[in-house]
């Protein structure tokens, strides 16, 4: 079968597959962030506070037996105080699939307690201070592959977790603001006018407001006391209260064209009504500018809501997302000591670049002049 | 016969960046109930913009429309949108120029005949469809079952011709308006498209405002012609007595340039000059006086009116003829 033009320059725009590749694992580990990460959203252990990645070995006195981990012991360093940790290397525990961990609900459905991977018995031995005349104790090996925040909540788990905010909050932002934009813009363009004039100095208006400080005084609007799913879909409504002022003018000045068009003059001689005519003729007509529009601005969302909630007025803990988990790598001492800190930044970037590259993509395949300009979020 | 459509002083003016531009300036005519009228003249005369303001298809702030258009004794001059709305597609119908444009690319041939019988009549999608299968068939599409369901962009300019004439007939209009309907057509099709045309017309017992500047096709259809330069209306005569003897010198200029056999290997004929920019029409003149061959003096310093054309003593006549021309009332000095 011959394949559609379109899709075969989408393929051939090689930044655009990768950058598909990233978001599909992106968004997969996305939907199943509570089975792959190995700790809860919640779930904290006090031995993990800062914790260093925990280190991974692959090979136990000269054999390959796959990832695993030695007990450690800890110890206070009697000169400088600080918590050191040795390997035990005598016994390999390895790193277990399909492990029991914290319960949570697959799909919010069906109660669940397996994991993707986990730590079986490997043992923490925390020895007593010299001197104090306290036993030793032991815990269980927190697994922090990507190391622990203040709170001893497992990096790697948690941006798992903040991804389901940060990208969801892409898609349903853009989402929004692309439908109000295309609805707004249409009705503007069609009837003109006096309306027209109106929606058009309305959106200079809030256009020509400093944009972060805009957000921030919406999203103080949100009342901090709501549960933090109403505030996340808060902070969407506040991105594409924004969002949707760069599509409506676009849109606007399609429907300005397209309303000369003979076939919008047909229907409106055989009578149609105008909000008929919008929905059947003019919105299909632009659809392929609002798709590629669409992925273009998921990046600017991702952001904005990365930034409202670095700047503290976004998601609340103990829900998080990347921007939210960022607000740790504020002072140049968390990054000096727990690099790791910052990986939500990286995963930012990834996901920020990998949709430019699908939306230059689609650009390339559905407008091949180049017309589309990237959405100010 | 009764009157169905009567225009009076109709104007349409379009606010522009370059001044106001009377594409339709002052136009008065009637049809009558089963009547064909042509509306001829050169683009730019306001032909167009005469018949889309009868659909009622201009609004906004930027145009200004006066006169009275008189439909079935009603005046729709005075009507809301609303009630536009509801004659549009339903009493009247409108064939436009470009066959391939005036369908959405992007909705079959169905969609946009259901949507335009749905709009005026509460019946189901499927007794929609069903009529319009049943339209399709009267002009003449071949295997109608399966072509709506096509897309425009399948079918040849005629059979979009066709289709479109179809969606104008389906809700059986009083009134038909038929833009320049061949214009964009195969010569070897037009006429296939206007005898189609005329025959249905004919059928319904509808009346048709038919717009050309094409002579020869008002030669077979239309009853009565009106010739339009500038926005208005220069002659008024039934088409026999147009073809015989075109008094305005407009006239004649556009007779005269048709192709015939006659004028074979001779060049053909051209009226000077071209139809004045609508921004650049000269007010309190004769709008033609520029390219008028027998234009004086008087012709530039006032207007002529719309006046019946002298019968006695000037050419051959009939009832209703009018002109617009110094030239038969009272000379040019």
């Amino acid at each position: 079968m011959k394949r559609d033009r379109r899709l075969t320059s989408f393929l051939k725009h090689k930044l655009g597959r990768v950058g598909l590749v990233c978001l599909a694992v992106l968004y997969f580990g996305a939907i199943f962030a509570d089975f792959i990460a190995p700790y809860g959203m919640k779930d904290s252990n006090e031995l993990a506070a800062y914790a260093a990645p925990t280190t991974l070995h692959w090979i136990h006195e000269g054999r390959f037996i796959g990832p695993f981990v030695y007990a450690k012991r800890q110890s206070r360093n009697p000169d400088t105080f600080r918590l050191e940790y040795r390997e035990d290397e005598s016994v390999a525990y390895p790193l277990r699939f399909f492990v029991k961990g914290s319960p949570y609900k697959l799909f919010g459905l069906i109660n669940v307690d397996i994991h993707l991977f986990g730590l079986g018995d490997a043992k923490l031995i925390i020895e007593a201070d010299e001197g104090s005349g306290e036993e030793a104790r032991t815990h269980a090996v927190p697994l922090n592959i990507w190391g622990g925040d203040q709170f001893g909540r497992d990096v790697f788990s948690r941006i798992l977790h903040g991804s389901r905010v940060s990208l969801s909050a892409g898609l349903i932002g853009t989402a929004l603001s692309v439908v109000i934009g295309a609805i707004v813009g249409a009705i503007s363009g069609y009837f003109g006018g006096v309306l027209d004039t109106l929606i058009q100095r309305f959106i200079e208006i809030l256009r020509s407001f400093p944009r972060i400080p805009l957000w921030l005084a919406l999203a103080v609007i949100i009342p901090p006391t709501w549960p933090s799913t109403y505030l996340y879909f808060g902070i969407v409504i506040v991105l594409s209260f924004i969002g949707w002022m760069g599509v409506a003018r676009v849109v606007r000045g399609m429907a300005l064209s397209l309303r000369e068009k003979e076939y919008v003059l047909a229907a409106k001689s055989a009578g149609v009504k105008p909000f008929k005519i919008i929905r059947a003729h003019i919105i299909p007509n632009v659809a392929s500018y609002l798709i590629v529009v669409s992925t273009l601005s998921v990046p600017g969302m991702i952001l904005g809501e990365s930034t409202i909630s670095f700047l503290g007025l976004g998601i609340k803990e103990p829900m998080t997302s990347w921007g939210l988990l960022l607000k740790q790598a504020q002072s140049i001492s968390a990054i000096q000591s727990y690099p790791w800190l910052m990986l939500p930044g990286l995963f930012i970037m990834i996901a920020v670049l990998s949709f430019n590259f699908v939306g230059d993509a689609f650009r390339d395949a559905l407008d091949p002049n180049g017309t589309v300009e990237k959405l100010e979020a | 016969m009764a009157t169905l459509l009567e225009l009076k002083d109709s104007r349409t003016h379009f606010c522009t960046f370059d001044g106001i531009v009377k594409a339709s300036d002052g136009v008065s005519f009637h049809i009558d109930e089963g009547e064909v009228l042509a509306l001829v003249g050169e683009s730019g005369s306001g032909k167009s913009v005469t018949a889309r303001s009868i659909m009622g298809l201009y609004s906004g702030s930027k145009i200004r429309q006066s006169g009275s258009i008189v439909f079935k004794g009603e005046d729709l001059s005075k009507a809301n949108p609303q009630r536009r709305r509801e004659l549009r597609g339903r009493d009247m119908g409108m064939i436009f120029q470009e066959p391939m444009s005036a369908f959405d690319p992007l909705s079959s041939i169905s969609e946009q005949m259901v949507e335009a019988r749905l709009t005026h009549f509460k019946e189901s999608r499927e007794e929609a469809r069903a009529l319009a299968i049943e339209s399709l068939r009267q002009v003449g599409i071949p295997e109608p079952e399966k072509r709506i369901d096509d897309y425009p962009h399948r079918l040849s300019g005629g059979m979009l011709q066709r289709v479109l004439i179809s969606i104008a007939i389906m809700n059986k209009p009083k009134l038909l308006i038929a833009d320049e309907p061949t214009t964009a057509l195969d010569v070897t099709i037009q006429a296939q498209v206007l005898r189609l045309l005329n025959g249905l017309r004919k059928e319904m017992g509808a009346s048709l405002l038919f717009i050309t500047h094409d002579l020869g096709v008002v030669a077979e259809i239309a009853d009565r012609v009106h010739v339009m330069y500038a926005g208005k209306i220069v002659e008024k005569a039934s088409v026999r007595a147009l073809f015989s003897s075109a008094l305005h010198p407009y006239s004649k200029g556009l007779l005269d340039a048709r192709v015939t056999g006659e004028r074979k290997g001779k060049p053909l004929p051209a009226i000077p000059g071209s139809v004045p920019r609508p921004s650049e029409i000269a007010e309190d003149c004769c709008r033609f006086a520029p390219r008028c061959p027998h234009a004086g003096p008087r012709c530039l310093r006032e207007e002529p009116p719309l006046a019946a054309a002298p019968a006695a003593g000037g050419p051959r006549n009939d009832e209703g003829r009018e002109l617009a021309c110094w030239l038969y009332n009272g000379g040019t000095e």
